[in-house]
């Protein structure tokens, strides 16, 4: 019976997180929490339970999906480390690998899922320029996903994400706090998104404001 | 599947004509204004399936001539002379070959549903407490048979978010709310016309409004339904959803009883044959009819936004100065008009604007041929991604043209949906039947008649017992969810052995102890309410004519 009705329209969710050297220690170790209040905080939301679907992208000096598209009940958190270059070019492409095989278009027959939320979090700058140049510019003309990405710390190239997306926020410091907040805001945006899916493409994705202290980069 | 296997290209006549506005209001189309005949290319599209019925989604271009009050601008297409009438001839051939071949691959999609596969009772899942540890040790013990993974995986998820979802009212100021639910049946001379609106979880959930809205009217035996679907994202598309549906109809109803039922060239035209000039000119005089419901739905949401843009409350509500776009919402509009000839045909001529599903079944047809979808969802590459009434592309002449379908032929079921119904069926080609057995089932529509006398009685004993849940405003009403689905897995029937045999479906609602069709409409709405699939929260919306 897989397949025939039981197909679901699915919130596809890839949380793409810098794993690079520079994350080592207490930055990772927040990142972990953070991901975990994440999944428990959308548990208790009926929406995303019965739509949204999460994916970990890490990049350090490769790239690769922690954890392929998994709904929250089944949601089991990877094992994060910290080492290495910024291989985010290689990230982007991994990404639009994931999209392809992962997400389901919507035909005749198939019930599509929904347009990919994309969530960025980095404290650098790529390595890969080249590449990350050429996949950022993909993604940005294929318009496969809605992405928001988030530059951690003052030494996050805001100008790299920008040519990935429009919406690029900034947070001052890599404080366990402000990650905390960050993925707050992840879950706040995954449940209003998770509540506007009929929002028309090319519209403004509607977003809660950004957390204290984060900054939305024009 | 192929993209819409059933249609063909063909040349047809259209008649030039103008629709002259005249204030807001567009007037009457003249069909006697039709003083040249020209040929364009690709402007009528002609569609035979293997059982004679014809489905015509029709250009109704015209070049029409459009006043700078409204804002739809001109697209004159391009104009051919022709005289291929003989290429028309062999291109409904050819296409009448070409769908049998694709009947017989549709039925191969059928068989994949066959498989029987066997999953715990809802009963026995219901035991599992709303616990994600649990949920997680079932789910392991679920893959050690893949094939019921899926399934188990989807009813415990919405088991477990059962608990969660919460039931808010309406706030008491909140700006023309709409009723909590919209129920009608209505006894017409075209036949019974049943309806129902209800809240979706999630705006019970939010404590927000239901954004759909239907209205259904007649004039002699002539039936008028319009559906619409006000944007989730949008806070006032209640507004537009209703007001068009009331403009849609409203309109229709006017329209013909001053133009269309009293001129015998249009009400003949459209019995005779289906390859005829005559019959393509009351075709093309019909659609535009339809168009210009459309557009006096369009013109009936921007009053209703103007009416508002000014308002304090409105504004308050909003947050900000209003735009007409807070008020989107698709349309979806039928007309069945019985022909009254001896073959007992209807002509039903529908547009659709958005996504949402019409579709047309005929008990009396063979299994493959049964079911005729009326209209494209129309949406994008990902899920949601549809088209509004209000979206200024959509009401180009062309692009209501392009989605406008008629069809003449012995359907005597039509079913027109939001998308909170048609998603939960999908795809149409294939989960419409199951969408009527479950309306079977339920006592909402009779089962099917056919010779066969078998008895209802030795299914009673073979047919699963059904997972009914009470209905939430009334505890003893009980509503069976997906029992089609449930018989087909527990008993290895497919879809195309139950319509072959109704007595299945008696045998089912006397398992659920609804025989009766009284209260159709009612059981109808607490079906709606109550039926749960996993992602499926928005408004659902549902009108059956039985024609």
């Amino acid at each position: 019976m897989i397949g025939m009705d039981e197909f679901v329209r699915r919130l596809p969710v890839y949380l793409l997180l810098d794993c690079s050297g520079s994350m080592m220690g207490e930055r990772i170790e927040a990142v972990k929490q953070g991901i975990r209040s994440l999944i428990t905080e959308l548990k208790g939301d009926p929406q995303a339970l019965e739509t949204a679907y999460i994916s970990v992208i890490t990049f350090s000096s490769t790239a690769k999906q922690e954890a392929g598209l998994t709904e929250l009940m089944l949601f089991k958190e990877p094992e994060l480390k910290a080492s290495g270059a910024t291989m985010f070019g290689r990230a982007l492409d991994v990404l639009m690998d994931c999209i392809n095989t992962e997400v389901r278009k919507s035909t005749e027959t198939q019930k599509g899922d929904w347009r990919p939320l994309v969530f960025v979090l980095t404290d650098g700058a790529p390595s890969d320029v080249n590449d990350f140049k050429r996949a950022a510019e993909q993604l940005k003309t294929m318009k496969i996903a809605n992405i928001i990405a988030c530059a951690a710390g003052a030494d996050a190239d805001t100008t790299y994400l920008k040519m990935m997306t429009e919406n690029v926020l900034m947070m001052n410091s890599l404080s366990a706090g402000d990650l905390a907040q960050f993925f707050a805001w992840v879950s706040g945006s995954i449940k209003m998104t998770s509540k506007s899916l009929d929002t028309k493409p090319g519209e403004a994705l509607e977003l809660p404001p950004p957390p204290q202290g984060f900054q939305i980069v024009p | 599947m192929e993209d819409r296997p059933d249609l063909v290209k063909n040349s047809a006549e259209v008649c030039e004509k103008e629709i002259i506005p005249e204030d807001i209001n567009i007037s009457p189309v003249d069909q006697d204004a039709c003083d040249t005949v020209v040929l364009t290319r690709n402007d009528a599209d002609l569609i035979k399936d293997n059982d004679g019925n014809e489905v015509v989604p029709v250009d109704a271009t015209m070049n029409a001539e459009l006043s700078s009050n409204d804002d739809i601008s001109e697209n004159p297409e391009p104009v051919e002379s022709s005289d291929e009438n003989t290429e028309v001839a062999e291109d409904a051939q050819n296409e009448e070959n070409y769908l049998n071949e694709n009947n017989g691959e549709s039925e191969k999609v059928e068989t994949t549903a066959e498989q029987p596969c066997e999953i715990p009772s809802a009963a026995e899942e219901s035991e599992n407490s709303a616990d994600t540890e649990e949920f997680v040790e079932s789910e392991k013990n679920a893959e050690q048979n893949p094939e019921d993974s899926e399934e188990s995986k989807t009813e415990s998820v919405t088991e477990y978010t059962a608990s969660l979802w919460k039931y808010t009212a309406v706030a008491d100021d909140v700006p023309d709310p709409s009723p909590e639910y919209y129920t009608r049946s209505d006894i017409y001379d075209g036949g019974k016309v049943i309806g129902a609106r209800v809240r979706g979880k999630k705006h019970k959930h939010e404590g927000t409004c239901c954004d759909d809205w239907f209205e259904t009217a007649s004039l002699g035996d002539i039936t008028f339904i319009a559906v619409a679907d006000g944007a989730g994202s949008k806070k006032l598309s209640r507004i537009g959803s209703q007001e068009s549906c009331r403009a849609a109809v409203g309109f229709l109803k006017d329209h013909f009883e001053k133009n269309i039922v009293n001129d015998t060239k249009i009400m003949s035209g459209i019995a005779l044959d289906m390859n005829s000039h005559d019959f393509m000119s009351a075709c093309k005089i019909l659609a535009e009819a339809v168009r210009g419901a459309v557009n006096e739905a369009y013109l009936a949401v921007r009053s209703a936004f103007y009416c508002r843009a000014s308002n304090e409350k409105f504004i308050g509500y909003m947050g900000r100065s209003l735009d007409i776009r807070d008020f989107s919402a698709t349309l979806l509009i039928s007309v069945v008009i019985p022909l009254g000839n001896e073959k007992n045909e209807k002509l039903v001529v529908s547009c659709q604007i958005g996504d949402g599903m019409i579709a047309l079944i005929d008990t009396s047809a063979e299994f493959s041929a049964s079911v005729k979808r009326m209209g494209d969802s129309d949406s994008g590459e990902f899920s949601g991604e549809t088209e509004f009434l209000t979206t200024e592309k959509m009401r180009a002449p062309e692009s209501i043209a392009l989605k406008t379908r008629i069809s003449r032929g012995n359907s005597d079921i039509l079913m027109m949906m939001t998308d909170g119904v048609s998603d939960d069926y999908f795809p149409v080609e294939i989960q419409m039947h199951r969408l009527y057995f479950d309306l079977a089932a339920n006592g909402i529509l009779p089962p099917r008649k056919v010779s066969n006398e078998n008895s209802a009685d030795e299914w009673q004993d073979k047919l699963p017992e059904p997972s009914v849940y009470p209905w939430v405003n009334d505890k003893s009403v009980m509503v069976a969810a997906n029992y089609t689905n449930k018989i087909c897995r527990e008993t290895g029937l497919t879809f195309e052995n139950i319509w072959n045999a109704p007595e299945i479906l008696e045998a089912a609602a006397a398992k659920l102890g609804v025989f009766s069709e009284e209260n159709a409409a009612e059981r109808l709405k607490v079906w709606l309410d109550n039926y749960v699939e996993r992602g499926s929260f928005d408004d659902r919306t549902l009108v059956i004519a039985i024609i």
